[in-house]
């Protein structure tokens, strides 16, 4: 039988279009020319939101955990807005929207550290389908559970074993941008990370400063998220060769906060499930 | 020898051959040498089996790589069964009737021909002749797994090593040296633990627990805080001691400076023992305080509330490893392994005595989840009401296995429910099952490794009653018939709030592969004492199973001629009626046919005083337990009183 050779010509004009228009919305690396720069501050205003207490007595490995940031009743405390003097907020990360091309994207790969049942860093930044690896250096083994914050869904779930280093792959679904990586025995080892699709970005320091560079000339939708507040976005346009001062504010007294990481909730739940409600403030 | 000391002599035999092989378990004997067949066909060739020698003890030029060949395919191949040490010792080797063959016993191949060795490696169990019950055994006929020259390699292996296993062996060197250590080690212990200690030897991908990995200085079992480097007894008790239900061995046949040898080679594995040396500081040993004799009521019940609120979020409310966290954290085959099922106490590492059980909540397991039991929060007494209300949870020893299980008559009706109460009345038998590791796609990760069996009978009907622990319910049952879970462990009253948290009702999804437990008959009983082979049967003996899986919730009859042919009965000859129900960490279900039916020819058909052949093959869906991958007993019998 003679075989149809439309099919063929078919397929491969298919996979042509995928791959080019695939390359159109994929962020290109130029030289920038004349480029700009975006500097500024993210400021926490009004009251600085109370730590979270985790009683330890209700976890394994009291001795171990004990070893950091516990108080004398044996809680562990997670400062999760941790300000300098101006309002200055640590943990803050900057990043710019839609930008389809600019300077190179070479992101550090993600190293998180286990030891002493604390997860670090705080903050991290993510690209889709970005391997990540968590270096445990307690001898107790620990677990790795990858949560899309939005949604609460457990999207990975890894065993993390004593003194190893384990890699794993951050695979948000489609317009999810929050990961959050906890510990299924030790819940206050929490870590998270926010996805960018650009080099375009800042993690702020203790001073709330930040400052991003090599920006091409343009108009830029830039967002500042902070794990526990709500997403903020402001407008910009970078001129040639100019500078933007930005700041970003955000109010102590609105923080959302997932109900299964209270204390209320004690433990998280099966299916963890996120509620998003203004647990306690001011 | 006098008669009384003759007398005495045969009543020991008697009661060695008593305790260990009861029933028809203990008939099994090995063919003798004048049993080897003259010849045998395997690979497209005859073998002649009449003065054949294994070609390769000869060249002794290639003598040592030829040792080495052979010890690879032992451990690959053998090791599961018949034990590290050849003592028919492996993790499997007791879990079949007739159990793995002790080639340090001067019964074994040791003092067979050559040719011996040859014939039984090839053919297995199903090459045995017919009065040794061919049926039974686990060995696999290795002719379709091997070559002819690797079945030479293994037997010379087997021939040259297991004499050193046979007796307690001269020490290397008067003195212990980490030298000697490490010479040890290249020979006996590398091939799990590694060339370097990194525990990934030739048996890791087999192996669960995994070999250790010496070089974190992190070690299970110690007498020293959780985390820290254990102290030089601690190592010297594990080498001889071994770890139970593990690929470990008990290595007291070394002598004793040897043993030394190896716990000084070991510490050179890790830089921790150099470090706390150079700064001169080594943890303290963790004292076990004298047992309070409070081995009381109201012990026991400070102890289970103490158990209830620290320890079932990963043991479970009963102790089978059924924690809400469990199966967040577990992952077999990354050696994330199962918290310790504590209602089988001839599984624990450490041991069984309150002391052992103390040690082991003051220290913790290190590199597990398992934490050590903080002085902070809990006083020695609190321990020991833990200790004591954990050793209400099991039965002291493993129960003895009866091959025969005695169905009583009962008038009236025969419950279908598990949880009636009148199954508490009737005598259980217990059966190890071992994993499938003969044929086909094989299971080595442990799973299910026992089933507990009831069976009753009426004028018109049988009734089996089987339970078996699994650390997950399929979610399917869940609505649909009695679902027990363990809980989260309750709050500390400080913690608890008034008013009640809304909970989401979650709706968990079925399990991708059910679990499931099946009953094997012949499909007819035969008087003369033949069997189909224990596996599923063969294409010339098929078997009759009843099969329930947790997908369907129903039991099907199935006909098969081996593992790989499987056929569900035409629907006119399907009679089963079941039901089955989970409760914390175990299922239990009771399945019942008519005693006789119309499909005389593929159904066993029960008739009182018949010895009837009965074994088990039960699935864990959730380790990936499907088709082969199984877990399987060995031919136990029933009969109708």
């Amino acid at each position: 039988m003679k075989k149809p050779y439309w099919i063929p010509c078919c397929t491969i004009l298919i996979l042509t279009i995928f791959t080019l228009s695939g390359k159109a919305f994929a962020y290109q690396e130029i030289e920038v020319k004349n480029g700009g720069t975006l500097q500024g501050k993210a400021i926490l205003t009004g009251g600085v939101p109370e730590p979270r207490f985790f009683h330890l007595v209700l976890f394994p490995n009291i001795d171990m955990c004990a070893e950091v940031e516990t108080d004398e009743n044996l809680n562990r405390v997670l400062y999760d807005f941790k300000t300098s003097e101006g309002g200055g907020l640590k943990d803050v990360v900057i990043s710019f929207e839609h930008v389809e091309s600019g300077k190179p994207f070479n992101k550090e790969p993600i190293m998180i550290i286990a030891e002493n049942c604390k997860f670090l860093p705080d903050v991290n930044v993510v690209r889709q389908n970005e391997d990540f690896k968590v270096d445990n250096l307690d001898a107790v083994m620990h677990n790795s559970q990858v949560y899309q914050a939005e949604r609460g869904k457990i999207i990975l779930n890894i065993p993390v074993p004593a003194e190893e280093v384990t890699g794993g792959k951050i695979k948000f679904k489609k317009k999810y941008k929050i990961y959050q990586m906890i510990c299924g025995m030790h819940e206050f080892m929490q870590t998270w990370g926010y996805r960018v699709q650009n080099p375009y970005y800042f993690i702020t320091g203790i001073d709330g400063t930040f400052k991003i560079d090599n920006i091409p000339p343009g108009d830029y939708v830039v967002t500042a998220w902070h794990y526990l507040m709500k997403l903020r976005k402001q407008k910009i346009h970078i001129a040639e060769n100019g500078t933007v001062d930005l700041k970003f504010l955000f109010d102590g007294d609105e923080v959302v906060r997932a109900h299964y990481e209270t204390i209320k909730s004690g433990r998280i739940k099966k299916g963890a499930k996120v509620y998003k409600e203004k647990v306690y403030g001011k | 020898m006098s008669n009384t000391r003759l007398y005495l002599f045969k009543f020991f035999i008697f009661l060695i051959a008593f305790l260990f092989f009861p029933g028809s378990l203990s008939a099994f004997s090995p063919p003798t040498s004048e049993e080897i067949p003259e010849s045998i066909s395997a690979w497209g060739k005859e073998f002649s089996l009449k003065e054949l020698k294994n070609p390769l003890r000869d060249d002794t030029g290639q003598l040592k790589k030829n040792l080495q060949a052979g010890q690879k395919i032992y451990f690959e191949k053998c090791f599961l069964c018949h034990g590290d040490l050849l003592d028919g010792n492996g993790v499997y080797g007791k879990s079949f009737f007739p159990p793995a063959t002790d080639f340090t016993s001067a019964k074994s191949i040791l003092t067979k021909p050559d040719s011996y060795a040859f014939w039984r490696i090839i053919k297995g169990g199903p090459g045995l002749p017919e009065k040794h019950g061919p049926w039974d055994s686990a060995m696999p006929a290795w002719e379709s797994q091997l070559q002819a020259n690797e079945v030479w390699k293994v037997q010379l292996y087997i021939m040259e090593t297991a004499g050193d296993f046979a007796s307690p062996q001269v020490a290397r060197s008067a003195e212990p040296s980490a030298e000697t250590g490490r010479l040890l080690y290249v020979e006996k212990c590398s091939i799990c633990h590694g060339e370097k200690g990194a525990g990934d030897g030739l048996t890791k991908a087999i192996s669960s627990p995994k070999p250790r990995n010496f070089i974190k200085g992190q070690y299970k079992f110690r007498s020293v805080k959780f985390g820290k480097i254990p102290t030089d007894q601690d190592l010297f008790n594990m080498i001889t001691n071994g770890m139970k239900g593990t690929t470990m061995p008990a290595w007291k046949h070394l002598a004793e400076a040897d043993r030394w040898s190896l716990v000084l080679y070991l510490k050179t594995l890790s830089k921790k023992f150099a470090k706390a040396k150079k700064r001169n500081k080594y943890p303290a040993v963790i004292a076990v305080p004298n047992p309070p004799e409070n081995f009381n009521t109201e012990s026991i019940a400070n102890g289970k509330e103490l158990f209830l609120q620290n320890c079932s979020g990963c043991h479970g409310i009963k102790g089978r490893s059924d924690g809400l966290s469990t199966f967040k954290v577990v992952d077999i085959a990354s050696d994330s392994i199962w918290p310790r099922n504590l209602s089988k106490s001839w599984l624990f590492r450490r041991g069984t005595t309150r002391e052992d059980i103390f040690q082991t909540l003051r220290t913790g397991l290190s590199t597990t989840a398992m934490p050590q039991f903080s002085t902070r929060v809990f006083k020695d007494n609190q321990i020991w009401d833990i200790v004591n209300y954990v050793q209400t949870l099991s039965p002291a020893k493993r129960p003895p296995v009866n091959p025969l299980i005695k169905a009583k008559k009962i008038d009236g009706n025969l419950p279908l429910n598990p949880d009636d109460k009148f199954w508490n009345s009737i005598d259980a038998y217990y059966f190890p099952l071992g994993r499938q590791v003969i044929q086909g796609d094989k299971a080595y990760l442990p799973t299910i490794d026992d089933v507990t069996v009831k069976v009753v009978y009426n004028s018109e009907e049988i009734a089996f009653y089987i339970h078996w622990d699994d650390t997950r319910v399929d979610a399917t049952l869940i609505n649909k018939t009695l679902v027990e879970e363990s809980p989260a462990p309750p709050l500390p009253p400080e913690f608890r709030v008034e008013e009640g948290e809304e909970e989401e009702e979650e709706i968990r999804a079925a399990q991708k592969l059910p679990d499931a437990i099946a009953i094997q008959f012949p499909n007819k009983s035969n008087t003369n004492g033949t069997k189909p082979y224990f596996l599923n049967g063969d294409k010339d003996h098929p078997v009759n199973l009843w099969k329930l899986d947790t997908g369907s919730m129903h039991a099907v009859e199935i006909n098969a001629r081996g593992m790989e042919s499987w056929k569900p009965q035409a629907d006119p000859s399907q009679n089963l009626a079941a039901k089955i129900i989970y409760r914390y960490g175990r299922y239990s279900a009771v399945i019942k046919r008519k005693l006789a039916t119309n499909d005389k020819e593929n159904d066993i058909q029960f008739v009182p005083g018949i010895k009837i052949p009965i074994a088990f093959n039960a699935w864990d869906g959730t380790q990936g337990d499907t088709g082969s991958k199984k877990s399987i007993s060995s031919w136990f019998q029933l009969v109708l009183e």
